[in-house]
């Protein structure tokens, strides 16, 4: 048996002391859930997303459970650029809170500019680019669903930020592999995938959306299996550490993530259902490399046997 | 940060009062011991998603904070979570959390306290109408039938209120025929009260008018969908009266309420 596993893991140029992140707007801006999850021990928490002026969200309902998951539409409501600098990072600061800020903007210039205002500010170990969001130029389109709209805002954000970047893909793409080889050619230090799945719900009874929005972002154990699959193809095909996500509610989901090759993982809906959920899913891990004698993570990442 | 528990509690007692509306006793000593009027929890309803069950927990007001660490839930059954509610019985458990958000502010000077709660709204304003013992007060109470005003009067007789009491029921068959906003419209015309309130909206936005006109104030209690219950999801908005034309202000009904003063809220 070994006594204590090496839970730490290189994220490229940043290291963390394990491999569990809390994933952007499930974990609020890390105090809402620290009485029973301490963001401190997590390997990393990303906060909410953030956008450059405060976004006020989407009309209620926003959430909306489905069978084995949820679907919710936010609308990105987040407190803005300055309040964040001003009133939420310093408590995470001083709690020794490993902080990636996931940004997102209707513009390259915005994604720029946050990642500058983010750049001067202390404590914020690594930038994650939701790149979900809708390219108001492109007419709406998100700027993850083609390589050319990713690179470049990755381009602008590696060129404005001081941290690693880490690039978030979304799964509504013909070919993830593309986007993601593009994120990395235009300087992203980390992928992490997916995000929610765009779908809906009908209330029968009111014979309406069952969302305010219609459409919302399905997450949860519904779409693991999803996940896992583009987490395994982008793992192969990029040079750079993966992080993944998508319905991990357990210890065994998140080895199975990273046994397809992610180096690291998000755990989101989950800390809905118990808030405890990323350290219990920290502590599974860890009490899984003792039973099995592995001493280190990096043994079990990306060790599939495809024999 | 006040303190909030995660607890499996024992289920003592699941009674069935009225149609589809059910009472739930839970052993819970330390949420009983330091939650609010107004307050609620999030209760995992069932055995989990992967025996078919809901994924999230469902919030509930705290219908009583009881003698002896109990707390009490007055549910209706609606959709999956309440139906595995309903099957439960005495010594099964439930996981839940609480207590949580901003209940009712039970200060009011020496003004009269109106109660008003429509239907299943009738939940919260028990433990509230305990609280208030001593203070001069009126309940107002309407529901879809007369078994279930039956059943609520069996429920005040249980708190010990000692208050006047004001019910009407939607059949009109055995007590008098209307919605619980017209008896409060009448004794407002009397002069002004603090009033409390829960219920379904469109009964509050007409409290909300009603305590405006009589220039007194209300306290609302609203239900959001509700993910996390701890405001990490942002799912439970309730929109504010001070947003603007195109910028609306949202307000998360599990923090900041989901008791909220009825002219902060954009009806
Ligand atoms: C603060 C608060 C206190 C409440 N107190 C009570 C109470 O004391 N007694 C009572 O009977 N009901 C109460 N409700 C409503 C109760 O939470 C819903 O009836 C319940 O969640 C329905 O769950 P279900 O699985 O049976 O229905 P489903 O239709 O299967 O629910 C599906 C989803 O929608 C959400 N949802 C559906 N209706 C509501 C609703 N009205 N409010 C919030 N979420 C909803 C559920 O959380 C769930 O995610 C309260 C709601 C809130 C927000
Ligand atoms: C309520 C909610 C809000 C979210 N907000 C964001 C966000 O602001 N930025 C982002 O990149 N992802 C956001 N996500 C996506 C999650 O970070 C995560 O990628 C997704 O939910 C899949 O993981 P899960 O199944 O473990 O929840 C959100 C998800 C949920 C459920
Ligand atoms: S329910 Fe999650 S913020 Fe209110």
């Amino acid at each position: 048996m070994v006594a204590r596993p090496d839970m730490s893991v290189d994220l490229g140029r940043l290291v963390l002391k394990n491999p569990v992140l809390a994933a952007s707007g499930t974990f609020g801006y890390g105090q809402e859930l620290a009485d029973f999850c301490d963001p401190a021990l997590l390997g990393a928490v990303v906060v909410k997303g953030l956008s450059l002026k405060p976004w006020p969200g989407n009309p209620p309902p926003r959430i909306v459970e489905t069978t084995a998951g949820m679907l919710n539409a936010i609308g990105l409501q987040n407190v803005g650029l300055e309040s964040f600098l001003k009133d939420k990072l310093p408590w995470l600061v001083e709690r020794g809170v490993t902080v990636v800020v996931n940004i997102l903007g209707e513009s390259v210039k915005e994604y720029a500019a946050l990642a500058e205002g983010l750049g001067e500010a202390e404590g914020v170990a690594m930038i994650e680019i939701n790149i979900s969001c809708p390219n108001v130029a492109a007419g709406g389109l998100a700027f993850g669903a083609s390589p050319e709209d990713t690179a470049r805002v990755v381009q602008a954000v590696v060129e404005a930020a001081r941290q690693p970047i880490m690039v978030k893909l979304t799964p509504m793409v013909s070919d993830i592999v593309t986007v993601a080889q593009a994120a990395v050619e235009a300087g992203a230090d980390v992928i992490s995938l997916i995000n929610t799945i765009p779908a809906m719900a009908v209330d029968l009874e009111n014979r309406r959306p069952a969302l305010k929005n219609v459409v919302g972002g399905l997450s949860g154990p519904a779409i693991k299996p999803v996940a896992l699959r583009l987490v395994w193809q982008v793992a192969q095909a990029v040079h750079v550490p993966v992080v993944g996500g998508g319905g991990i509610m357990t210890a065994e989901d998140a080895l199975e993530f990273l046994l397809v090759g992610a180096r690291a993982v998000q755990v989101g809906t989950a800390s809905f259902v118990d808030p405890r959920s990323p350290l219990k899913i920290l502590e599974g891990i860890e009490a899984y490399f003792r039973k099995n004698n592995i001493p280190e993570l990096s043994v079990w990442a990306g060790s599939l046997n495809m024999e | 940060m006040a303190e909030v528990f995660i607890k499996v509690c024992p289920v003592l007692e699941n009674q069935r009062l009225a149609e589809r509306t059910f009472l739930m006793r839970l052993q819970a000593p330390e949420i009983a011991a330091v939650a609010k009027p107004g307050q609620f929890i999030m209760v995992q309803t069932g055995p989990g998603w992967r025996q078919g069950g809901p994924l999230l927990r469902r919030p509930f007001s705290l219908h009583r904070l009881g003698p002896s660490g109990e707390i009490s839930l007055l549910y209706r059954v609606v959709g999956m979570g309440t139906r595995l509610m309903e099957r439960m019985d005495p010594g099964d458990k439930l996981e839940v959390v609480g207590p949580l958000g901003r209940g009712f502010n039970l200060h009011l000077g020496d003004t009269q306290a109106y109660l008003a709660a429509g239907g299943i709204g009738l939940a919260p304003m028990i433990a509230l109408a305990e609280a208030l013992t001593g203070q001069p007060s009126k309940f107002f109470y309407g529901a879809r039938t007369s078994d279930e005003v039956d059943a609520f009067l069996g429920l005040l007789g249980q708190a010990s209120y000692a208050g006047e009491i004001i019910v009407i029921s939607e059949d009109g068959l055995r007590f008098p025929k209307g919605m619980v906003t017209e008896p409060l419209a009448a004794a407002l015309k009397a002069g002004p009260a603090s009033i409390f309130a829960c219920g379904p909206r469109p009964m509050l936005a007409q409290v909300a008018v009603l305590a405006r006109e009589a220039g007194s104030p209300a306290q609302v209690s609203l239900e959001a969908h509700m993910a996390c219950g701890l405001g990490a999801c942002l799912s439970c908005a309730v929109e504010l009266a001070s947003s603007g034309r195109d910028e609306p202000v949202y307000a998360r009904a599990c923090v900041e309420g989901p008791v909220f003063s009825a002219e902060e809220v954009r009806w």
